[in-house]
């Protein structure tokens, strides 16, 4: 969204609107701040082959569902990066960090929560058919970047499961976390019994040994 | 293997409802140079492998709207999408029929359901009838007043967008981003006599189910990006109409939230949005989430320089003139 907002920005009639209503305040809006998502800072700043050298405890034998987000991809002409429905950083990424990534169409698809306080039942419709789309896949987690997808997927899988009829059992990581289980930080750290879903079977099939 | 052509796997959905237990996906193997469609390779499967392949297609020039299928799960116009990157990418090219409408036969399907969300928005020109149209004139409109639909009329009604987009497949009452942005083009026309009464209907018509994915926009051939044009349907509405449902009482009170305190509060959102009745309603799932996320309870203080934050707000909305 701040990136789509710092493109308007370009557009001289919305730049002088910003700029009428800063100046009382003194300040000035350049347009010179960049805005870059985590994902993309790791993947395009820190990169694959560095973060690989710094695992010190491999996901091996985890298999996630990567859940990209709307809004880090599309509208991808704007985004100017990845591709809006078939992009790659994240699989790239977790594959560095030892875990196994998912292929399940669901990954690009909406979380729903955009309507969560429009119409519950079809957010939760939404929601539910992603979940159980990894799951059908064989994903053991799902993780995404985005935090609003996360209370989707997390806090709201109960409905989640009732609205689409069947039992969903899914530990929803945000992206920080899995990055950080695989450098070594331990789940308190991470923060990890703060999740609805408990996130320890997940964390039980990480079967590839701490490296020293 | 003609000069330049590469090996095109094909994996066909393949189902007849009157015959068939369950669809199933035939593969395929044609050599072809990489700029050629994926409508060309199906052709040429349908004659010289299977003529009972059945497919949809007129112009071949992406201007009729018919050829729209699943490739490689992206929506997409069969005459327009190259064979070559779905091969670069993929190693193979599987071909479905469009979803969110039933398959009456292999890619075929049956559109009712498209077309009826289209009829439902009566997308069409209605003059105000105390204004009518001259009949024995042309009416005439600014290059601003036409720069404003620009991108709608390139339409060419493919369904691509329909079969896209994730709130037509969880709720049949949602309009879909090809209705809702032929109905923007009509709000905008300076000929329509009915824009307000558009703009108080289709609040409760669906519109702020739209769930700003952009799945649409990236499916579009014709760049109409329709979700730009819902986001525009939902100013316009707020603006002719304040807010009256949950997603305008959400939207606006989003912006209020921040207007107060610079930062977000959860709780007070969900009232503004809920109202008191509905919150009790979310309790059992509040307790839920409060109990492991207990700061979400906490009342944020303002931020260092809300009134400054205010001030902003006060400038913006001086400059637009309303809410
Ligand atoms: S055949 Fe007409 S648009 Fe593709």
């Amino acid at each position: 969204m701040l990136t789509l907002a710092n493109l308007r920005m370009n557009d001289p009639g919305v730049r002088a609107k910003v700029d009428g209503a800063l100046k009382p305040l003194g300040i000035e809006y350049r347009g010179t701040v960049r805005v870059k998502h985590l994902l993309r800072v790791l993947v395009e700043d820190i990169g694959i082959p560095a973060l690989r050298a710094k695992v010190r405890r491999p996901l091996g034998g985890l298999k996630i569902g990567a859940f990209y987000g709307c809004h880090l991809l599309r509208p991808s002409d704007e985004m100017g990066w990845e591709s809006g429905e078939e992009p790659h950083a994240f699989e790239d990424l977790l594959d560095a960090l030892g875990a196994e990534p998912v292929a399940y169409r669901g990954r690009v698809m909406c979380c729903g929560f955009p309507i969560q306080f429009v119409k519950p039942e079809t957010a939760s419709r939404i929601a539910g058919r992603q979940i159980a789309d990894a799951q059908d896949h064989g994903a053991h987690a799902m993780a995404t970047p985005c935090p609003l997808c996360h209370i989707s997927l997390d806090a709201y899988q109960n409905e989640a499961s009732r609205a689409v009829g069947r039992p969903l059992a899914m530990p929803v990581f945000h992206l920080p976390q899995v990055v950080g289980l695989a450098l070594g930080a331990s789940p308190e750290e991470l923060g990890l019994a703060r999740h609805l879903v408990p996130t320890e079977p997940a964390l039980a099939r990480i079967s590839a040994p701490a490296r020293t | 293997m003609a000069a330049g052509a590469i090996s095109v796997p094909l994996e066909v959905y393949r189902f007849d409802p009157a015959h068939d237990p369950a669809p199933r996906y035939d593969r395929y193997t044609v050599e072809l140079e990489p700029h050629v469609p994926v409508l060309s390779a199906l052709l040429k499967v349908r004659a010289e492998i299977d003529p009972t392949l059945t497919l949809r297609y007129s112009c071949r020039s992406a201007i009729c709207g018919s050829c729209a299928l699943q490739i490689n799960s992206k929506s997409r116009l069969a005459c327009e999408t190259p064979v070559g990157p779905e091969i670069e990418r993929h190693g193979r090219i599987v071909v479905e029929p469009m979803r969110n409408q039933p398959v009456l036969r292999d890619l075929v399907v049956d559109q009712g359901p498209f077309w009826h969300q289209y009829d439902r928005i009566d997308p069409h020109l209605r003059p105000d009838p105390a204004h009518p149209m001259p009949v024995d004139a042309p009416t005439s409109m600014s290059p601003e007043q036409v720069e404003r639909f620009k991108e709608t009329p390139r339409c060419i009604a493919c369904a691509a967008c329909f079969s896209a987009c994730p709130a037509v497949e969880a709720d049949p009452t949602f309009p879909g981003p090809m209705a809702l942005a032929k109905l923007y083009r009509f709000v905008v026309d300076p000929r329509d006599g009915t824009t307000q009464d558009r703009l108080v209907r289709i609040q409760t018509e669906g519109l702020w189910l739209c769930l700003r994915c952009h799945l649409c926009t990236e499916a579009c051939p014709k760049d109409v990006r329709p979700s730009e044009r819902i986001r525009d349907l939902k100013e316009m509405a707020i603006a002719v109409q304040g807010a009256t449902e949950r997603g305008s009482r959400h939207a606006v009170g989003f912006k209020e939230n921040i207007r107060v305190a610079g930062t977000l509060n959860e709780t007070r959102l969900v009232r503004q949005t809920d109202g008191v009745v509905g919150m009790v309603g979310q309790l059992g799932q509040g307790l839920r989430i409060w109990r492991k996320k207990p700061e979400l309870l906490h009342r944020p203080k303002p931020i260092q320089g809300q009134a400054e934050v205010d001030q902003i707000y006060e400038a913006l909305d001086d400059a637009k003139g309303g809410p």
